[in-house]
């Protein structure tokens, strides 16, 4: 049986993690709170431009051709190259929140083919790099705080390499939140866009509404070329935003059954400790009785 | 003629949080070309560039508000002008020393051998921060 030393030291180092679980539980309800303020500021914007995105696509005529629409039809599925980003967290003690990507990610990249990995968070650089699976070195992007202006170059970054014919397709797999406790990993393809905007499951729908004639100024090539960037600036920033909140909701999760986890084994250990400590006292006394019997014994 | 003839429900969104959501008389937003398009109410249907510059709409009461806006949509239906700019700022808003430090960093980049894609974006840096700085109110361009 453990002495009762052996047993304060553990009590007291259980507090001192509980002490990081607490703090790491409160700075998560902060950021996750920002994070959602954030992603709620942001989805007005993010659906009317979906909804922008999908009234241009329906009033392109009927010729309309575009290399972000070009579906690349001449190159076989199995060879085309795919690019994947992965949104993954900075750190860990994030529950399942960076092994659900990950293995997502590991199910859907085929490292034999030429698909390129850009990983956002330092969990999942380190992850990859440690199985060997090649990754963009030049892709040094934070999962922390996600801004517009990181989502633009992403998005350049993309559309760049998608011109060069570098790539031919590009997909983003990041964690969409389902409820305030779910959170569920997805990958979306980017680019080419018809993909992206008549695959939504919404846009069925509306398909024999009565549509108004727009006029596109000054013309359907620009408003592509001028939207398109937009367009994937605004997916991209609100797949980050919507990562991020996941991120520190399953880090609270997480946090918080990480200190009841640790109050409870504190607790055990602490009727532990006074139960050894009471035998000890009582063997004491005993002892100490058994003495004074004998030497009473003794005179 | 009524009431709701004379002005148009204008909304404008951008990525950070909502500008604006209610009635408007005029509008003014900076086209593709680099011109001024004006928008009054009952204006035809139509799908435009929005891109980095000026925009300014007056509301009901005859108020004018100007901000500077970033590359966007604009669409109008049905009487109703929804706008969807990356980034919108008011004078009030904006950072004079950082939008000047952006201009003098797109114009030295401007300077320096570019790829077509990095001298496009360094050029849209370079308009936006003008234009920041334009309707920051002072002579620097």
């Amino acid at each position: 049986m453990a002495t009762t030393r052996e047993i304060r030291e553990r009590i007291s180092s259980i507090d001192d993690t509980l002490k990081i679980t607490n703090a790491m539980y409160l700075i998560s309800s902060t950021k996750l709170r920002k994070a959602r303020k954030a992603l709620a500021d942001t989805e007005p914007y993010f659906d009317m431009l979906q909804l922008q995105m999908e009234r241009i696509m329906r009033h392109l005529p009927e010729d309309f051709t575009h290399p972000y629409l070009d579906s690349r039809a001449h190159v076989a599925d199995e060879n085309l190259r795919r690019a994947v980003i992965v949104v993954t967290a900075d750190k860990g003690l994030a529950g399942a929140y960076n092994h659900n990507v990950l293995k997502m990610a590991e199910r859907d990249i085929r490292p034999d083919a030429d698909d390129m990995l850009f990983v956002i968070g330092e969990t999942g650089r380190v992850y990859f790099q440690s199985k060997g699976i090649h990754i963009d070195e030049q892709f040094h992007y934070t999962a922390q705080n996600p801004t517009i202006h990181r989502a633009r170059s992403i998005a350049f970054r993309m559309l760049d390499l998608y011109e060069q014919k570098k790539i031919d397709e590009v997909f983003i797999l990041y964690t969409r939140m389902m409820s305030s406790i779910e959170a569920e990993p997805r990958i979306m393809q980017l680019l080419p866009l018809s993909k992206l905007v008549l695959n939504r499951p919404e846009a069925a729908g509306v398909a024999d509404v009565y549509q108004e004639a727009f006029e596109l100024i000054p013309s359907p090539r620009e408003i592509i070329e001028n939207l398109v960037p937009n367009y994937l600036t605004g997916y991209i920033f609100g797949a980050l935003v919507e990562s991020y909140c996941c991120e520190h909701n399953a880090r609270m999760m997480a946090m918080d059954a990480a200190g009841k986890n640790g109050r409870e084994m504190k607790q055990k250990l602490s009727i532990e400790y006074n139960r050894l400590r009471q035998a000890k006292i009582t063997q004491e006394i005993t002892e100490v009785c058994a003495g004074a019997r004998a030497q009473e014994r003794q005179n | 003629m009524a009431e709701a003839a004379k002005t148009f429900r204008l909304d404008i969104l951008s990525a950070e949080h909502d500008i604006y959501r209610g009635r408007a008389v005029e509008l003014i937003f900076p086209a593709m070309d680099g011109g001024q398009v004006g928008i009054l109410p009952g204006h035809a249907a139509f799908i435009g560039v929005l891109s980095p510059g000026e925009l300014a709409y007056k509301t009901p009461d005859g108020g004018w508000h100007r901000y500077a806006v970033s590359t966007g949509s604009i669409s109008m239906a049905n009487n109703r002008c929804i706008i969807l700019p990356q980034a919108a700022e008011t004078p009030g808003e904006i950072d004079e020393v950082r939008a000047k430090e952006a201009r003098d960093r797109a114009l030295e980049a401007l300077r320096q051998k570019q790829s077509i894609m990095e001298y496009k974006r360094t050029q849209a840096s370079l308009a936006r921060a003008l234009t920041r700085l334009k309707i920051k109110g002072g002579h620097y361009i």
